[in-house]
């Protein structure tokens, strides 16, 4: 009897560990840490060499769902009247109708429509809204399988991502001649969970 | 620089496509038909804008997104159409006139920051009621200088203000590009080549009262692109408003001194006096541009300006 009892104990332990485990993670939220994370980008200069910018002001959202990599999602919005060259002159020409009209068009912003899980990241295909034109872009995006607390009680989580685009694809057509069509873009982010 | 080459095309297309269409709708010129001449006014004005803006390559485009769409998709054919309406039915063209100076900033600012949380809640830059005050005293300043200009043709004669408007839809026309909207300031070419080349073409027919339709068409064109270079580009206050009211200017010869000389004295005199305002704003406008461009960068001491980059591989 005592055998009979102990040995059903041991194969519902057995069950037990032999089974699913530990229970199921929800996907978690982050937002994005603004003073550790930076877009930036170049573009040729008369085919010579580049002119490096940024953008200032950004703000955006990750949700990261380690168990079910296509559930997770990105947003990211640009304010394009923090764009920064380095040249006062260039960057109010930059800002003038003739290029980011950031009067008409104050904010750049990509959202996320699919995620796939792929070696060290994932590949993400979303809606970039620029110039008052939305065009469907894929790019991938490095990182995400760390999670940092820093400082204690924060956690944060990294990735890059970078990707070129053709102004002329945005209606930004000016100086095609002098100023490159392929922008290269980097982007570095840090998220700290909700 | 600006291509000059392209920039002749434009304003020469313009200018001969407005007054062969005048012309052909004026036939008798000896004694037009006033509401053909009427329409002649209208339909040259407009063939003879498209077709300059066709030689810069802008089109109206749908959806208007931009300003200047806007200006060329939903504005320009409104005015058009209130002028073409007021060529049938005369009698309320002022109340049709006052309904086109209230919409027209409203068009052109559009969707814009100032008057849309484009950037998130909260983000748009004029309150409900401060919209509600500034685009009021902008209509309010159109419709005083065009109340103002047509007392004048209604004095003197129907194409007194022709000259006036050319000339003020040239200077903000260069005074915008030089103030860093390079194209927007090209839509006045055309609108100042339309209105010369009419008014030139006009002066083959005689003139009844209340026939001319150029007054609408060239306001609300000089509005708008004061509006625009405001607003979207760089163009100081202080410009804008010397633009909008020189045309007014061309009062001074009406004066109890002036006014012994004869009508085409009186016309020359006129030309003479709004020039000199708008051309002292094109030439601090291009003396702002020419020391924005020099300014050297933080960077480098041989940055190039902005014609060398227009120029370059050409």
């Amino acid at each position: 009897m005592r055998k009979g009892f102990f040995g059903a104990v041991l194969a519902l332990g057995l069950l037990a560990l032999l089974g699913n485990g530990a229970p199921a993670r929800a996907a978690d939220d982050y937002t994005l840490d603004a003073a550790h994370a930076g877009v930036n980008f170049r573009i040729s200069h008369l085919g010579l060499s580049w002119v490096y910018g940024r953008f200032n002001k950004f703000s955006g959202n990750l949700t990261i769902d380690p168990d079910d990599p296509a559930k997770s999602a990105f947003a990211l919005t640009i304010n394009t009247d923090s764009v920064d060259t380095n040249n006062p002159q260039r960057d109010g020409h930059l800002r003038s109708p003739d290029f980011f009209n950031v009067k008409q068009f104050p904010t750049i912003s990509f959202k996320s429509t699919a995620v796939k899980a792929i070696k060290d990241g994932y590949e993400v295909t979303g809606d970039l809204t620029m110039h008052g034109v939305k065009k469907a872009v894929t790019f991938t995006l490095k990182g995400g399988d760390k999670v940092v607390e820093f400082p204690k009680g924060t956690q944060r989580i990294g990735l890059t991502a970078s990707l070129v685009l053709k102004r002329s694809d945005f209606d930004m057509k000016q100086l095609l001649e002098a100023v490159g069509d392929e922008v290269h873009i980097v982007i570095g982010v840090e998220g700290v969970k909700q | 620089m600006p291509d000059f080459l392209l920039i002749g095309k434009a304003v020469a297309a313009s200018a001969v496509t407005a007054a062969v269409v005048l012309l052909l709708l004026a036939w008798p010129w000896r004694a037009p038909h006033p509401v053909r001449l009427r329409l002649g006014w209208v339909l040259g004005l407009g063939a003879g804008l498209y077709a300059g803006y066709a030689v810069l390559d802008q089109w109206p485009r749908w959806p208007p997104v931009e300003d200047r769409h806007r200006l060329l998709t939903v504005l320009l054919p409104l005015t058009l159409a209130v002028e073409a309406a007021t060529a049938f039915v005369p009698g309320p063209r002022w109340l049709l006139r006052v309904g086109l100076a209230s919409a027209a900033a409203p068009i052109l600012l559009h969707n814009s920051v100032y008057l849309a949380d484009l950037a998130g809640p909260d983000s748009r830059e004029w309150s409900p009621a401060q919209a509600a005050l500034i685009l009021s005293a902008l209509a309010a300043a159109l419709l005083v200088v065009w109340v103002l200009l047509a007392l004048l043709q209604a004095r003197t004669s129907e194409r007194a203000a022709a000259p006036a408007l050319v000339l003020a839809c040239l200077a903000a026309s260069l005074t915008v590009m030089l103030s860093g909207y390079l194209t927007g300031g090209l839509l006045g070419l055309p609108l100042a080549g339309a209105l010369a080349g009419a008014a030139l073409a006009s002066l083959a027919a005689p003139a009844p009262p209340h026939t001319s339709r150029y007054l609408g068409v060239g306001m609300i064109g000089l509005f708008s692109l004061l509006v625009i270079g405001r607003f979207f580009g760089s163009l100081p206050d202080q410009a804008a408003a010397w633009l909008l009211l020189a045309p007014l200017v061309a009062w001074l010869p009406e004066l109890p001194g002036v006014r012994k000389l004869s009508l085409s004295q009186r016309a020359v005199v006129r030309v003479a006096l709004v020039a000199v305002p708008l051309v002292l704003v094109v030439l601090h406008a291009e003396k702002k541009f020419k020391e924005a461009s020099a300014a050297p960068s933080t960077a480098s001491p041989y940055e190039p300006t902005l014609d060398d980059y227009k120029s370059f591989g050409k």
